[in-house]
């Protein structure tokens, strides 16, 4: 998979696992979950609700709550200086670490994840009206996150944190520091949520549906600012959402999750003109086009299946347009497999899936940041 | 804010009244009334005449023949700082009262039918009531004592229940001067102690507790007792506050470990256990001779403490303990019977409030930072985990007060809680008020420093 003249992944999440004990006994959330993200790209992953999407994220911060939750099986490689000429050896992660060799984070203390957190790898969340603490200025949890990871004065951390509400559009950012988050509407909260996630220029940024608790206009102006600072900073974004307009205008590669794992992997270009699995093609058959005359979207028959209990094979096929009682389906769970180059679907009823080589996705491309 | 503060320091006004007018007459209107049980004290060392005389001194002293809403309203003017004067609160200047005495005895009739010191009584007691100039009290008085029949009607007026013997005893007097004489004295029984607000005089003054059934100023009485409830719960309230945090944080980070588990059956056990069985137990194990006898029975102080110098030392007596450490050793008991309760449900409540915050969304935002996990429990939750607990403090402190009540009983500590329950037990009117209203002044400022805290602790309440 690693080729010399090939940049390295910035993020290489690897057969991840994780499940939580419930009352219902152990559930995995998340079942051996593969991505990879370069830097400058954009992935999105899309999902409905509980598909390990927000899951997946939070174990790269080892934010998961253990107990209950628990790191089964997998490895996520960081790979803070992505260069061109790191060997191959790099894929093992056996030799000692040096700057250029990617690390394991899962393996990584709570100290050691401490250092990582909101300096190399930040993340925004969902609900900006909990998000912050309703106790603090803003001032003072942007200073926090500036002073933990940066060795600066107190002053020059105000002008970072300044510069930083001046960067995500907030006017008059030297008083709006003084400000109680509950004095502020939803869209500038996420927009403090951002600022303050990039005021240590992280490499990385973790977005869990970012822009899910907020009316569109506010969307549009937020995704478009995550696009702007990533076009100056040249960073990394994952960009969680169950919004396929979304990926669209945002994302250069896209992971489709469903039932804790990937189920398509390609390039948006790839996944929006030749969606392969049938629970993508479902997913666009639902969505409304502007301008179209039909009157009923089709939608995917079923519920989202419970994660304690999973249909045998794949744990799509009860709600599958393609599956006519094959007992290939009902008995084995498919492996995701590179169909095309570059484009990656875990189902038997896609054509080319035998063809089709059971590798772990990996796609480079980096197209929006320009755009 | 402070417009906020005066706002809320005025509702008090029509709060208090509510309370003490509740308290009143649920007193007013139990079988016997104010002062039965004082009455009795007084009367049953004398009876027939000698105790109906007592019983209608009390009466007329505190106005206890009046109905209820009007012995309610005069006291409410008597403590309010605006209202009127009282005939008790009427003083007199030394030259008004020579002069008084002066004209007394220049006069030809009256120094016959008493004493100097009768008649100076008399009179001023009328000059008084009537709020006349104390010279002018000596002609009203004379013009009654003149007439026996126009002095006896006037008697009659002033105190309509009269009894006929009374008034027979002036009557069937020998002569006229005798008769003259029995009024005098009737007619000082009947003056003496009556209370009249006086409507022509609008005042504002200090608020008057008055005066305890048993003859002491309540002001006096309660400036005995405050101090020793308020130092009970000056010790109480920040060892419930520093058990309850500390262990309520420790089991909440360590949850569904041993600590949480065995804190939480500790604390549910302890917050069951009733505080009157829990100081009885306490005194007659640890208190008693027979058994452990490591503290005191009762009291604040011992007999001999006021001997007893501050600090303790070793002398050549061996060691002495000391004033400071004599009244530790009287208030470990109490002092354990008050907290136990009390930090047994703020604890729980600390532990609930620290994993509800320690699981919310802006806990996971900090942890994000990067920031350490002792700094997310310290910096972050902490702060958003005590806002409840400010939210019971005014509900604990009154709740302080009241526990004082039993364990001042059980323990014999002359406090506030003691003082009240005498007060209901002797329908002593004025010491009951006296007590009532200051508790109920201590509940309505603890709720106020709530809020004031609140808003202090949590940036989103605002009280514009």
């Amino acid at each position: 998979m690693t080729q010399h003249d090939k940049p390295q992944p910035l993020l290489r999440v690897e057969n991840l696992a994780v499940s939580f004990d419930g009352p219902a006994g152990r559930v995995r959330a998340v079942n051996g979950v593969n991505l990879s993200i370069y830097p400058g790209q954009t992935l999105g992953v899309v999902g409905e609700s509980g598909c390990g999407k927000s899951v997946s994220a939070l174990s790269t911060l080892q934010l998961v709550p253990t107990p209950p939750g628990r790191f089964e099986s997998g490895s996520i490689w960081w790979n803070p200086t992505p260069s061109s000429e790191t060997g191959s050896s790099s894929e093992t992660g056996s030799d000692p670490v040096s700057l250029s060799q990617p690390v394991d984070l899962l393996k990584y203390s709570e100290k050691q994840m401490q250092k990582i957190r909101g300096n190399d790898i930040a993340m925004i969340f969902q609900e900006p009206m909990t998000s912050l603490n309703p106790v603090y200025t803003v001032g003072e949890q942007i200073l926090e996150a500036i002073l933990l990871h940066q060795k600066v004065s107190r002053s020059e951390a105000v002008d970072i944190a300044v510069q930083a509400l001046a960067d995500v559009g907030i006017a008059d950012a030297a008083s709006r520091l003084r400000v109680y988050p509950h004095q502020m509407s939803g869209g500038m909260r996420q927009r403090v949520m951002i600022a303050m996630a990039l005021a240590c220029q992280p490499k990385l940024l973790l977005a869990d549906e970012p822009t899910t608790a907020l009316d569109v206009t506010i969307q549009a102006q937020i995704l478009e600012l995550l696009r702007k600072l990533q076009a100056e900073r040249g960073m990394s974004i994952m960009l969680i959402t169950h919004d396929l307009g979304v990926v669209a205008e945002n994302a250069d590669v896209v992971a489709v999750m469903y039932a804790g794992r990937v189920v398509e992997y390609g390039s948006v270009h790839d996944v929006f003109e030749n969606p392969l699995h049938p629970y993508t093609q479902g997913l666009f058959d639902s969505m409304p086009i502007l301008g179209s005359s039909k009157h009923r979207l089709r939608t995917i028959e079923g519920n989202v299946p419970n994660p304690a209990d999973l249909p045998s094979g794949c744990p799509f096929h009860p709600r599958c347009r393609s599956f006519q009682g094959d007992e290939h389906c009902t008995a084995n769970d498919p492996p995701l497999r590179e169909i095309t180059p570059g484009h990656w679907a875990s189902c038997w009823h896609v054509d080319g899936h035998e063809q089709g080589k059971a590798t772990r996705p990996d796609v480079d491309v980096v197209t929006q940041i320009h755009a | 804010m402070l417009t906020y503060i005066i706002r809320r320091l005025l509702l008090m006004i029509p709060t208090l009244i509510g309370v003490t007018a509740v308290v009143f007459f649920v007193m007013a209107f139990a079988p016997g009334g104010f002062g039965g049980n004082v009455l009795n004290e007084q009367g049953a060392q004398t009876e027939g005449d000698e105790a109906r005389r007592i019983r209608e001194y009390f009466e007329r002293r505190y106005g206890l023949d009046q109905p209820a809403i009007v012995q309610y309203g005069r006291w409410v003017n008597q403590v309010s700082p605006v209202g009127f004067l009282n005939t008790s609160q009427l003083t007199f200047t030394d030259e008004q009262m020579q002069a008084m005495s002066d004209v007394i005895a220049a006069d030809d009739l009256l120094p016959k039918l008493g004493t100097p010191r009768a008649l100076d009584d008399l009179v001023l007691n009328m000059a008084k009531y009537k709020d006349i100039e104390p010279t002018d009290a000596v002609s009203v008085v004379r013009e009654l004592l003149v007439d026996v029949d126009a002095g006896l009607a006037w008697i009659k007026q002033l105190s309509p229940n009269i009894l006929e013997r009374d008034l027979n005893r002036v009557t069937k007097a020998e002569t006229k001067l005798n008769q003259q004489r029995e009024l005098r004295s009737l007619l000082q029984s009947q003056l003496a102690g009556r209370q009249r607000i006086l409507f022509s005089r609008p005042a504002i003054k200090w608020p008057d507790l008055g005066q305890s059934l048993r003859g002491r100023k309540v002001t006096q009485m309660l400036a005995q007792a405050v101090p020793v409830t308020v130092l009970l719960n000056v010790i109480t309230i920040p060892i419930i506050y520093c058990i309850a945090i500390l262990t309520g944080i420790y089991a909440a980070r360590h949850r569904g470990k041993w600590f949480d588990i065995a804190s939480g059956f500790t604390m549910i056990a302890l917050w069951s256990f009733p505080v009157i069985l829990a100081g009885v137990l306490l005194i007659s194990y640890l208190a008693n001779k027979q058994y452990l006898w490591w503290f005191p029975t009762a009291g604040l102080h011992s007999l001999e403490a006021d001997s007893m110098r501050f600090l303790p030392a070793f002398t050549g007596n061996g060691f002495e303990r000391g004033y400071l450490l004599d009244t530790i050793w009287h208030l470990v008991l109490p002092v354990f019977c008050l907290t136990y309760g009390g930090f047994a449900v703020l604890s729980k409540l600390m532990r609930g409030s620290v994993l509800d915050n320690i699981r919310s969304d802006y806990v996971r935002t900090v942890r994000a930072k990067g920031v350490s996990e002792h700094d997310v429990l310290f910096r972050h939750v902490f702060r958003n985990s005590l806002l409840p607990l400010i939210t019971v403090a005014a509900s604990i402190i009154p709740a302080l007060f009241v526990g004082s009540v039993i364990v001042e009983n059980i323990f014999s500590i002359p406090g506030m809680g003691k003082l009240g329950v005498e007060a209901a037990f002797m329908k002593d009117r004025e010491l009951l008020m006296g007590t009532t209203l200051i508790g109920g002044l201590i509940g309505l400022a603890s709720e106020i420093m709530r809020d004031v805290l609140y808003a202090m602790a949590d940036p989103r309440v605002s009280y514009e």
